[in-house]
């Protein structure tokens, strides 16, 4: 039987995995950059800069997860790049992956609350 | 003082502490580019610049010449056969869009614009001065003018129609691989004959200079009319065009095909309905609308004369943009229906057949060759057959593993290699360099090659801008 702590890990690598698969599937066109309403123009002001910062975090711990968490949670959410990446591109839903990261990251903090 | 930490001080008595950043994911994201698989975290730069003046650009490639640290040139960074991704460690990634300036000269039929600038903002511009810009690629939404230059794409359209991008670059303003600044061409509509420096920099691909403004000859717009075919046969569509040629109608703007599987997607998407066939796509251009829609008239006889089972003359400006649009965002091919697995673009082939052959090398994309995995994948057919420039785009499910998805992209390589061989071609869109080092080696041969590595020796002797490009580094098997 799994314990709590097991199964809170098993979420996290799902939740992982789930973002890694999506992430795959952009092809770094870079069509979601100019029109973000963050963007300032640096990259981690778009939505491909997010997802090219998530990617290699989770894949290879890059970054402090503080900066990272900064980067996802100024996302507006607006969705701009949503549609735009549905209309010009490979539909890859970028606002829903930020959004699952920042899910990925409070689980994460309540994890090590807890430990 | 770690070296890291000195190259950003030292870098930042350059450009403003404001147009540089050694942050991580800054560093990441700028040196990813447009293909899979992801930049190997020992190859992401050191540090990102954008300086915003020629001056600034100058002062670093100088600190870079003399320290002899790697730079790597980026307008968007999205060409696909690896010419933007680093290739050494510890290197500066130096973008050009801190220059962004448009000045119009009209009166003498030329406009200043800076490197950086957004194709989709400038052409938005043009238009709205009635002219247009000679080019449409893709990632325009997102690409730069100078990147555009530097490779001499004019992306989707016919080269015969208006001729390629340096037919339109007067000249260019360049820094040397010394810091030295330069500017080529002339400001006449009347080009030098002879010796004219732009050709050094505009489609070498930044192994020689980095672009930083460009002169570009105004051009008024036309006015347009649209065709539409559908085809039993995809070969059909080439032999149409084929035909068009053969006839002398004059060349269209552009000239498209779209294979049915891959008008399912886009079509879905636009509320088009099912694909009657294989898509043919052809715009015509006049200096006034009768001129175009002759044109027009007449394109729509030849379609219907290949065997096409509808060919008509679209007049409703939403299905014009639609089915232009259809064709034009062609990454939407990769969008599948819920529920279903998604597709990844793992082998991309871009080539340029001559006329005479289109039909031939399409049925060599689909059967003629012998690569086991491409005939695994999920194969969809497009391109501007109207300039002869085909793409094969060879898709893995997702759940493919990364090494045989990456032999796909391998594979299809070879193919275009092969098939750019066998017809004596080259490709027509997306650079020369990088991956496609061993293919430019084998086609125009050792001696040209040499000639090549012996004129950047001469100009670039600390091989410090875009270095790996030329020697097709990382890219040898």
């Amino acid at each position: 039987m799994k314990t709590d702590n097991t199964q809170e890990t098993d979420s996290i690598k799902e939740m992982e995995t789930e973002i890694l698969n999506n992430i795959q599937t952009c092809i770094n066109c870079r069509m979601c950059v100019p029109m973000c309403p963050t963007y300032e123009g640096w990259i981690t002001q778009s939505a491909f800069g997010r997802l090219a910062a998530i990617n290699l975090h989770l894949k290879y711990g890059l970054g402090s997860i503080e900066e990272l968490s900064r980067l996802i949670f100024s996302c507006a959410n607006c969705r701009r790049c949503q549609e735009r990446c549905k209309m010009l591109s490979t539909n890859v839903t970028p606002t829903d992956t930020i959004i699952k990261t920042r899910q990925l990251l409070a689980r994460k903090a309540q994890e090590w609350g807890r430990n | 003082m770690s070296e890291n930490k000195r190259l950003i001080a030292d870098l930042i008595s350059i450009v403003n502490k404001e147009n540089l950043s050694a942050d991580i994911y800054e560093r990441i994201g700028y040196g990813q580019d447009g293909i899979q698989p992801d930049l190997e975290p020992e190859k992401i730069p050191a540090v990102v610049v954008k300086p915003t003046s020629v001056q600034e650009i100058s002062e670093v490639v100088k600190y870079a010449n003399r320290e002899k640290i790697p730079i790597y040139i980026h307008g968007a960074g999205t060409a696909f056969k690896g010419s933007p991704r680093p290739k050494r460690p510890g290197s500066i990634l130096l973008s050009t869009q801190g220059l962004t300036s448009i000045d119009m000269h009209e009166e003498d039929m030329y406009f200043e614009v800076g490197a950086g600038a957004n194709q989709y903002e400038l052409e938005k511009l043009l238009l709205s001065r009635g002219y247009m810009l000679p080019m449409n690629v893709g990632s325009k939404y997102s690409a730069t003018i100078g990147g555009a230059v530097a490779i001499n794409t004019i992306g989707h359209m016919v080269d015969i129609c208006l001729g390629k991008l340096i037919d339109y670059v007067m000249g260019v303003e360049v820094v040397l691989p010394n810091g030295e600044i330069i500017e080529t061409g002339t400001r006449s509509i009347r080009r030098s004959a002879g010796i004219d420096y732009t050709r050094f920099f505009a489609g070498m691909e930044g192994v020689f200079g980095v672009i930083t403004k460009i002169r570009m000859r105004l051009l008024p717009n036309f006015k347009k009319a649209y065709v539409v075919g559908f085809f039993p046969e995809l070969t059909d569509i080439a032999h149409a065009f084929m035909r068009l040629y053969k006839e002398k109608l004059p060349p269209p703007l552009y000239g498209e095909l779209l294979d049915k599987k891959a008008c399912v997607a886009p079509f879905r998407l636009r509320g088009l309905g099912e694909p009657k066939g294989n898509m043919g796509l052809a715009i015509t251009i006049g200096h006034t609308q009768e001129d175009a829609d002759q044109q027009a008239d007449k394109i729509a006889k030849v379609f219907k004369a290949e065997k096409a089972v509808e060919a008509r003359v679209v007049t409703s400006v939403r299905e014009q943009e639609d089915y232009w649009a259809a064709r034009d965002n062609i990454l939407n091919i990769l969008q599948t229906p819920e529920g279903e697995e998604k597709l990844l673009p793992m082998g991309a082939l871009e080539t340029s057949v001559p006329l005479s052959h289109l039909a031939d090398v399409i049925e060599y994309f689909r059967t003629g060759h012998s690569y086991s995995i491409l005939h695994e994948a999920k194969l969809f057919i497009y391109g501007h057959v109207g300039t002869c420039d085909l793409h094969g785009l060879w898709c893995t499910p997702a759940s493919w593993p990364l090494e045989k998805r990456l032999r796909c992209r391998k594979e299809a390589l070879l193919l275009e290699n092969e098939v750019n061989l066998m017809w004596g071609c080259a490709s027509g869109e997306v650079g020369q360099t990088a991956m496609r080092i061993p293919f430019l080696r084998q086609r125009w041969g050792e001696a040209a090659y040499s000639m090549l590595m012996d004129i950047k020796k001469v100009i670039d002797p600390n091989n410090i801008l875009n270095p790996g490009n030329l020697e097709g580094e990382g890219y040898e098997d």
